[in-house]
């Protein structure tokens, strides 16, 4: 622990139950810190989650029912009742489900509960992503330069141009990439806004157009935000996010290989300071597209991120423990000053899921799992064995953290628990995330969000022949009958020992 | 009799041999000595063996003799359309008996947010549909079967 942290003792909570409405890896990490503070932590669960390490280790578990998984997980009137029902007094939503859904943290607040997030209000602003882009420009903070057709019609190329190139223009009614043209120069902006503005009138019926900056080659930077109910904001550093499939994370990190010292600075400053105007209570997150010395807001996520363990190991702060404690109206524990990072932290995400089929999600049952072991080494795991691997939620099984000394540290202490980490029973992205972290450019800190794409070799490469035939032999050996006709063939002199089934 | 065994469609032909102090398996034209100190990790589920070596892990399909010079004689396995991925179905656009040309559209199904159509592999009757409307499925699940040739021109 880097920062100073005052300590509430149990009977210094406003509650003594958590309820934990979530599911998987996440629910299990939520609740280590919960009973970690000699709090008593309830989890939820749909029936087909009920053999979950979360569900198990909590000692008490209430079942939720709906039409499908994913609905009990969504309805928010019976996750109140149960955690009314087991005397919780908050409530923590994890990521994804309810966790960003203002009318269930109101619904919390109105039933006498507290909800762990920040306001109502604060959650819409933040949700809707034209409001949460004018909130953050009103305030100084810089989004990407964008000019729209429908603010004044007549002055629309003279704006455009004013945007600065590359740039790119979208139709108004546009989506999936049509009618988007890529603008380097200023000379053909004209003729490409004819050009956009009758595609547009082609596939939307609307030729109405913007443009914004065009970064090429982004990256994906985010810095974590703590507010408390007093009005002190921190910011907890920043983290990487560009390697991405599908819009969605594959690998973080904490520092940015990227930034200098100067810009990691601003970054930060901004994102506290968005965070400070919003009035924000709680951990959030406010993502940054960054290029060419440029980083424009993204969005706001007012929620603990997948990713937030990279940010504990390097600040020793245990993010969770803080949400906690802002819920029960405490003030930050620590100043701006007092938080130092320390050394850097990987997170891969274990998922279920073919790279070499398109990333396409798979299923089975975890028949056995084994977790490395090594130095910095944290694992954050949703899945037991036995449980079985369906499609009926998100493919993400775990997190595989490192800590190291620097980047390099880091990264061989990656490869090293990837190569070690073992779940047989359903296909899994573990050996494609050991080619990710291995590959020259990722080991340079040569990354975008366009990474995979420009590196396909990373996600196709199959296993040698050679390799796939070795370990068919030893496979075979536990076939009954192979094993079988081998012990009944002609036997050797020496006869063998230690041999299991 | 060497058994067989299948991954993603390729077969290997495997018999082992007792030696002094190892096995020797025989992988088609090659051999390896396995001994009992190997650092691969082995699941077995039912015909479905799941190996883990060195960070990479194989699902590998043990195909009973029997099951499979049977059903090799009569084709039929390849008159099963299994599915490529997971997912949902979204159209059921066959029913059984009906008679169908190559590349029909059989039914479409979703997976990962995308619709795809499962089209038939060649021209034939539909045998049996295994799966209705709004049905989730598994990685290669049976999800329609056409019937064998022979019944075809029968």
């Amino acid at each position: 622990m880097t920062a100073p942290q005052r300590h509430i003792s149990a009977a210094g909570w406003p509650f003594d139950t958590v309820l934990i409405a979530n599911r998987g890896e996440i629910a299990l990490r939520i609740l280590k810190t919960v009973e970690a503070l000699d709090l008593k932590a309830v989890v939820i669960h749909h029936a087909v989650d009920s053999d979950a390490p979360a569900v198990r280790a909590a000692s008490k578990a209430i079942e939720i029912k709906g039409a499908t998984p994913v609905a009990a997980y969504l309805d928010g009137p019976q996750i109140i009742a149960a955690a009314r029902a087991a005397g919780a007094g908050v409530i923590h939503p994890g990521y994804g489900f309810l966790s960003e859904n203002a009318a269930f943290a109101r619904a919390v607040a109105d039933a006498g509960l507290t909800f762990i997030g920040p306001t109502p209000e604060v959650i819409e602003l933040m949700g809707d992503k034209v409001r949460a882009r004018a909130f953050v420009q009103k305030h100084g903070f810089p989004v990407a330069p964008s000019a729209i057709e429908d603010d004044d019609p007549m002055t629309f190329t003279e704006r455009a141009r004013a945007v600065g190139f590359p740039l790119l223009i979208k139709p108004s009614a546009g989506g999936g990439g049509k009618g988007m043209h890529i603008v380097r120069d200023a000379s053909v902006l004209a003729e490409e806004i004819v050009r956009a503005r009758s595609e547009g009138q082609r596939y939307f019926g609307d030729g109405r157009l913007y443009v914004e900056r065009y970064i090429e080659n982004p990256r994906h930077i985010e810095v974590q935000v703590l507010g408390d109910a007093h009005g002190n904001v921190v910011h907890l550093f920043e983290r990487e996010c560009s390697v991405q499939r599908r819009f969605q994370k594959i690998i973080e990190e904490t520092p940015s290989p990227a930034m200098s010292a100067s810009e990691r600075a601003r970054i930060c400053e901004t994102a506290a300071g968005i965070a400070r105007a919003a009035g924000y209570r709680n951990a959030g997150t406010v993502e940054f597209i960054y290029g060419a010395g440029e980083f424009y807001f993204l969005e706001m996520n007012t929620r603990l991120q997948v990713e937030h363990p990279v940010t504990e190991m390097v600040t020793g702060i245990d993010l969770v423990r803080e949400q906690l404690r802002v819920a029960a109206n405490e003030p930050l524990g620590f100043t701006q000053a007092d938080i130092a990072t320390q050394g850097h932290a990987i997170e891969c995400r274990i998922y279920a899921e073919s790279p070499a089929r398109g990333f396409a999600p798979t299923t089975g049952r975890a028949l056995k799992i084994h977790d490395g072991r090594g130095p910095g080494l944290r694992l954050d795991i949703g899945v037991t064995e036995g449980q079985a691997i369906t499609t009926a939620f998100d493919p993400m099984l775990a997190k595989l953290i490192v800590h190291g000394k620097d980047r390099e540290e880091a990264r061989q202490r990656a490869l090293s628990a990837l190569q070690q980490f073992v779940l047989l029973g359903c296909e899994t992205n573990v050996s494609f995330l050991h080619r990710l972290v291995a590959h020259p450019a990722f080991r340079e800190g040569d990354i975008h969000t366009g990474f995979l794409d420009a590196h396909p070799e990373i996600a196709s490469e199959p296993v040698s022949a050679a390799t796939l035939r070795r370990m068919l032999a030893i496979g075979a050996l536990s076939v009954r009958p192979v094993r079988d006709a081998a012990d009944d063939g002609p036997q050797p002199h020496n006869a063998m020992g230690g041999w299991r089934n | 009799m060497r058994a067989i065994f299948s991954i993603d469609g390729t077969e290997y032909r495997v018999f082992a041999q007792r030696e002094a102090d190892a096995y020797r398996v025989h992988v088609d034209d090659c051999s390896y000595r396995i001994t009992n100190d190997h650092d691969a990790i082995v699941a077995v589920d039912g015909d479905t063996i799941h190996v883990w070596l060195d960070g990479e892990a194989q699902t590998f399909r043990y195909h009973e003799p029997v099951a499979y010079y049977g059903s090799h004689a009569d084709g039929s396995t390849d008159d099963t359309i299994l599915a490529p991925m997971p997912g949902t179905v979204v159209t059921v656009m066959v029913k059984a008996g009906e008679a169908v040309a190559r590349g029909d559209t059989l039914l479409v199904i979703e997976s990962m947010k995308l619709e795809t159509s499962v089209k038939a592999p060649r021209d034939g009757r539909i045998d049996t549909v295994h799966v209705a409307m709004g049905q989730s499925f598994d990685r290669s699940a049976p999800l329609a079967t056409l019937a064998t040739l022979a019944t075809v021109e029968a």
